[in-house]
């Protein structure tokens, strides 16, 4: 392999330069200015650029091409540039590298993915070359569920033969070749509210019928299928001396397969409430659907598998219950997961990476672009 | 003597007669001075509206302080020369259950004969004829014994702070009468359940629902699987009832509920019942059946049951008879709502509660007070507590 290596302390010091831009979701301005920083070191790469405008209190979106190709179908990179991390929160998770380990908002999930994507791109279109074009998709939105990516995010993976997504690695260097779906759903209660000490007899209590429903939907839980569901918030009620009118619950749910989304989601729409007087009504839907391994996902992390060795990774694979933007490309276009850096603690305040692992990363996403297609 | 009495009843009666603009005119006063239970400052302020009017008529006034909620007020009336000192009480509390600025927002305003404005009825216009009722005795005289008005300042949140002051004063009191209103029709409270405000919490453990639902605890299921146990004690032939009022948990919608908790109201009839009902809901609240999950369970405040005794039926009978004189007729009712009335009547002193002005609608924007109540209710009580001689309730 005459390739060249990657150069572990300018990738540390240019990612922690990304990392001491904050960007939460929810603040746009602080989004944008993480977007412009990637927008420049992209433009003086050579890059083609498309910036796509923020909407609904969401920053922008961002596209890097590589010159060649332009119009056909290649390879496309996703990520994204927002965190779950406040604005502050450097201070509480400064950026700083102790050892092997370099810690900051956002380092694992997943700035250090884009960066090491970034320095990728870089050198193919220094080199010149790939066989298929390459674009690096840069979100602004996914860790409040991409409402205004997915539609773009859709569209580039049609435009694409292989999706690489850059979230952080697993378990030691795997990657993620399934997710499960997720759907998300609010179920709204109304009984009628009356005093609950001299018209007891005349309420309908919300709250009776939400720990009624929250039971039968746990039942939906089924460790064979790998369908989880889970209540994440309750709230009800107005003061304690009044029987409650009513009552919201916000569930999350994971679907390994379309099929028993399917199946199972139209049970989650249609409860109905146990008692004459109370109203249940759920909303929501899949969020993200399944991302299964098929058999062309299956193919492209064989072919994974053997760029890695050539690099001297023996990689794995796994699946895992979380969503991410792969979900929504993987139903139609082959999306390996997990391509990013490795690390832990990720959404919490001693968010880590690996420094170590930047390097075989970086060459890993680098290996890929030059050889898929080939 | 007699003569004396039933001159003194009949310048009360007339000079009260009087007094219909000035009670609605101290209202007003009263209605406007913001009183929600937390704001200790907005509670005093109020108490010294009552204060002034206390020391303008000459009436010697005693505060008990209070450090977080707002401070007790006693106006007393003495009777040095009484065979029976123990005192009659006209008890009342001016706090109400609205949020700060609610006076501003809906200040008092008269409608069609009917008062409107946050506690119009609840109970402001009870303390008003509380107050006029203490003046016109100490002008005419007539009363029995000593009388106090006791005004109060937390019983919208179950009397954290008045409790020990109420009770001191019932043990030594004659009896008591509660200003609570009295419902459209004159409907006056001859029971009321006692009753149990507590909360309980549950701990899970947080995980990322989709990476690592696993390793997460939901606390709301844990609560979700109390929530029917809870329920179940409520037994309405014996009026016993369980509501869990308000409920909250979880972070995110993605993230099993590391936390989720409960209100729990407790309502029941009989003194007898109290310990078994609240001995079952300690256990279910402290008992977790999802792997994983614990809890805890407290009492946040308590009102104990008004029972119904000899002497609060010859209370009962005194009032409806002073009431008739007075030129309306009274009837009993019994409710599930709690009062102070219930503090004091377990201390063995003969209560009657809700005889204040003609109201409803409490606690909410439509509360509402029969203004022309005002006059003969004030009438009603003054001639009750007037005959309130000794013998006329049975020894307790």
């Amino acid at each position: 392999m005459n390739s060249p290596t990657f150069d572990t302390q300018s990738m540390l010091a240019g990612l922690g330069r990304w990392v001491e831009i904050e960007s939460p979701t929810d603040v746009p301005e602080a989004v944008n200015r993480m977007m412009d920083t990637a927008e420049g070191a992209y433009r003086e790469a050579g890059a083609l650029i498309e910036r796509v405008p923020g909407r609904d209190g969401r920053g922008d979106h961002l596209i890097a091409r590589s010159p060649w190709g332009v119009g056909q179908k290649g390879i496309l990179i996703l990520s994204h540039l927002d965190t779950v991390h406040p604005i502050g929160f450097l201070k509480r998770l400064p950026f700083r590298v102790e050892g092997d380990i370099a810690y900051g908002p956002g380092i694992c999930d997943m700035k250090g993915g884009v960066y090491i994507a970034y320095e990728a791109l870089r050198r193919i279109i220094s080199e010149s070359g790939s066989p298929l074009p390459v674009s690096h998709l840069i979100v602004s939105d996914e860790e409040t569920g991409s409402q205004t990516s997915r539609a773009l995010i859709e569209s580039e993976g049609r435009n694409s033969r292989f999706v690489l997504v850059t979230e952080a690695c697993r378990d030691g260097g795997k990657v993620v070749t399934a997710r499960k779906g997720v759907g998300q759903f609010e179920i709204r209660i109304r009984g009628r509210a009356s005093h609950a000490g001299s018209r007891p007899q005349d309420g309908r209590s919300a709250v009776r019928e939400l720990a009624h429903q929250i039971l039968e939907l746990e039942a939906l839980n089924d460790e064979e299928t790998g369908v989880t569901l889970t209540v994440g918030v309750v709230q009800a009620g107005t003061r304690p001396n009044v029987i409650p009118e009513e009552a919201v619950a916000q569930i999350d749910m994971r679907l390994p397969t379309m099929a028993l989304a399917e199946t199972l989601i139209p049970q989650v729409l249609a409860r109905k409430a146990h008692r004459d007087g109370v109203s249940v009504t759920v909303t929501g839907d899949l969020n993200r659907p399944p991302y299964e391994k098929t058999e062309a996902i299956t193919a492209l992390f064989a072919h994974a598998r053997k760029v890695a060795a050539e690099i001297g990774i023996d990689l794995g694979d796994v699946s895992t219950g979380g969503g991410s933007d792969g979900n929504f490309t993987a139903p139609f276009v082959p999306t390996l997961d997990g391509l990013g850096v490795e690390g832990k603690g990720a959404h919490t305040d001693h968010e880590q990476m690996l420094v170590s692992s930047l390097a075989p990363r970086a060459m890993l996403l680098y290996r890929l672009m030059r050889t898929l297609g080939a | 003597m007699q003569k004396a009495v039933s001159d003194s009843e009949a310048q009360v009666k007339e000079w009260l007669a009087g007094q219909g603009n000035a009670m609605v005119k101290l209202l007003a006063e009263l209605v406007n001075t913001d009183s929600g239970s937390y704001d200790k400052a907005g509670v005093d302020a109020a108490g010294e509206v009552l204060k002034r009017f206390f020391a303008s008529e000459g009436l010697p006034v005693e505060t008990v302080p209070q450090t977080q909620f707002g401070d007790q007020i006693r106006a007393t009336l003495d009777h040095p020369h009484a065979n029976d000192r123990r005192p009659i009480i006209l008890m009342g509390h001016r706090d109400t259950v609205f949020p700060k600025g609610e006076p501003q927002r809906r200040p008092f305003r008269v409608e069609n004969g009917r008062g409107y404005g946050p506690g119009v009825c609840d109970m402001k216009a009870g303390l008003v004829m509380n107050a006029f009722v203490l003046v016109a005795l100490k002008r005419f005289g007539g009363h029995p014994g000593p009388v106090v008005a006791l005004v109060t300042s937390d019983e919208e949140i179950a009397s954290p702070s008045s409790r020990p002051v109420i009770e001191a004063q019932a043990r030594a009191a004659r009896a008591v009468f509660n200003s609570e209103p009295s419902r459209v029709g004159h409907k006056i409270t001859s029971g009321r359940k006692g009753g149990v405000f507590s909360r309980c919490e549950v701990i899970g453990k947080a995980a990322h629902s989709g990476a690592n639902f696993e390793q997460g605890v939901s606390a709301i299921e844990e609560l979700a699987r109390k929530i029917p146990e809870f329920h179940k004690i409520t037994d309405l032939a014996r009026g016993t009832t369980v509501n869990i009022g308000l409920i909250g948990g979880g972070q995110t919608v993605n993230t099993v509920a590391p936390s989720a908790w409960c209100e729990i109201d407790l309502r029941y009839v009989r003194s007898k019942d109290r310990d078994e009902a609240v001995a079952a809901i300690r256990k279910i609240a402290e008992t977790c059946s999802v792997p994983g999950a614990s809890s805890s369970f407290i009492i946040k405040g308590e009102f104990l049951p008004l029972e119904q005794t000899p002497e609060a039926r010859a209370l009962y009978d005194l009032y409806s008879a002073s009431a008739a004189e007075a030129g309306f007729s009274v009837n009993a009712e019994f409710t599930g709502g709690c009062a102070d009335s219930g503090y004091t009547a377990a201390q063995g002193c003969p209560t009657l509660c809700s005889v204040g002005p003609v109201g409803g609608k409490a606690h909410t924007p439509d509360e509402f007070l029969e203004i022309d109540s005002m006059v003969p209710c004030a009438q009603a009580l003054a001639l009750s507590v007037m005959r309130l001689r000794e013998g006329v309730l049975p020894p307790g």
